[in-house]
């Protein structure tokens, strides 16, 4: 794209002979800079499907905090320039659409230092946290494919502010740069790829894979009991 | 004049090479597909696997199917992730013909299979890999002039294979494997002239007319 706009906005002039090879060397040094020192910045997606499972006949509390919200994953790699990539309104709208699948019904509602203050009746609050962030490209790894790890942790609360249960979900995604033509941009598209899937799996994870912790069992069995 | 300067690349350009290709199959139980009924063709994207097949050749696959079926639909692979989420994910999606019976127990997957009409699952395992590559070639640009020197080849071997769930009897109906090879070369006098060998394109081609003849039983 730089070699592109660097040939359309100085190709007339070298053929003409009008640019003097000092400045063209300088021309040529800036692109090679500004390609070394070139940033990438990453949005994700925010459309996730509803799951197609039984919902747990409860009212559940949801507390998204600012960190979940607003996370963003900032990291230089060597010789590859520097990367931004934007995941809380992805993984809200995620844990959201999952979330609203799972239970009858959902309501989001204050931090844990002010579950005292909530008055609408709830069977319990889960509060996600986004713990970890990795990613890998093609350049670290020598394989075909940009990388992404997510891991969270899951609390599970009663309303009185007790905790039920609290479990770490880790997420994988991976985006094969063989599935970009060889004229296409491939950083952007790919690890926005590879966070989708990750956010995918970490929904589909924690959808089937809910039930099967001892405590929450119990406090399915219980809520089925009352 | 003018027309032969345009017109020999324009000739070199669709210049391919030979591909040879070798399509197997092995059915395990009796097929047929009814008027209103439809395939879905995926891509296994196992976390452990280091090669990945294509989507340009799951696409392949399908749009082939798509235009070589009658009477019956393909769905694309989103649809019907989507439409079965969270049991299709990476992770999550049975790895053996053995697991679907249990998950079509679930009411709710069965019922969504019903409504999206889908009778058999294709699972398209394999990749195209670049097994041999010999020569080299230098090409220089100067302002005014530019043009290319050397000789080189290289080896594909594309090769996949096709597993065919039957949803309905929650049972494998058999699997397809397709194998294509060819060697592509470049030679570079001035002008570089590539001879390609398409042999994803020969793999896809094999697997999806043997599919297509599977599924509605013609073997």
């Amino acid at each position: 794209m730089i070699v592109r706009l660097f040939i359309s906005a100085f190709g007339e002039a070298i053929r003409h002979g009008r640019l003097p090879a000092q400045k063209y060397c300088l021309l040529v040094c800036w692109t090679i800079i500004v390609t070394a020192c070139s940033s990438t910045s990453v949005q994700v997606d925010k459309i996730f499907p509803s799951p197609l499972i039984v919902p747990i006949p409860a009212h559940i509390g949801v507390h998204f905090s600012d960190k979940l919200l607003n996370f963003t994953h900032d990291e230089e790699v060597e010789a590859n320039g520097s990367w931004s990539i934007a995941v809380g309104s992805a993984q809200h709208s995620m844990f959201d659409q999952i979330l609203s699948g799972m239970f009858v019904d959902t309501t989001q509602v204050p931090g844990p230092d002010k579950f005292a203050s909530i008055t609408i009746p709830l069977d319990a609050i889960l509060v996600p946290e986004v713990i970890d962030f990795q990613f890998s490209i093609p350049a670290q790894t020598r394989t075909p494919f940009y990388e992404v790890w997510i891991k969270y942790e899951i609390s599970l609360y009663k309303p009185s502010g007790e905790i039920i249960a609290q479990w770490p979900l880790t997420a994988y995604g991976k985006a094969n740069t063989d599935n970009y033509s060889f004229l296409q941009r491939t950083r952007e598209p790919a690890v926005q790829e590879a966070t989708r899937i990750a956010l995918r799996d970490a929904a589909a994870f924690f959808a089937l894979r809910f039930g099967r912790e001892a405590e929450i069992r119990n406090w399915i069995t219980q809520l089925e009991e009352s | 004049m003018y027309f032969r300067i345009i017109a020999l690349p324009l000739y070199l350009l669709t210049l391919v090479a030979c591909v040879s290709t070798n399509v197997e199959q092995v059915r395990q139980a009796s097929t047929g597909i009814s008027l209103g009924e439809s395939v879905v063709v995926m891509g296994r994207k196992n976390r452990s696997s280091v090669s990945e097949t294509e989507e340009a050749f799951v696409a392949c696959v399908n749009n082939k199917l798509s235009r070589s079926s009658t009477g019956y639909g393909v769905v694309p692979q989103k649809e019907f992730t989507d439409a079965l989420f969270p049991w299709f994910e990476p992770r999550t999606a049975p790895l053996d013909s053995a697991e679907l019976p249990k998950m079509l127990t679930e009411p709710l997957i069965a019922a969504r299979l019903r409504e999206i009409g889908v009778h058999y699952i294709v699972w398209i395992q394999g990749s195209t890999d670049r097994v041999d590559q010999a020569g080299a070639m230098s090409c220089v640009a100067t302002i005014g002039a530019a043009g290319c020197f050397g000789f080189l080849t290289w080896e594909n071997d594309a090769t996949y294979e096709a597993s065919i769930w039957d949803v309905q009897t929650g049972t494998s109906a058999g699997n397809i494997s397709s194998d294509a090879n060819g060697t592509s070369f470049v030679t570079g006098v001035v002008v570089p002239i590539p001879i390609i060998a398409r042999v994803q394109s020969a793999a896809c081609t094999g697997l999806s007319n043997q599919l297509n003849s599977f599924i509605r039983d013609e073997t």
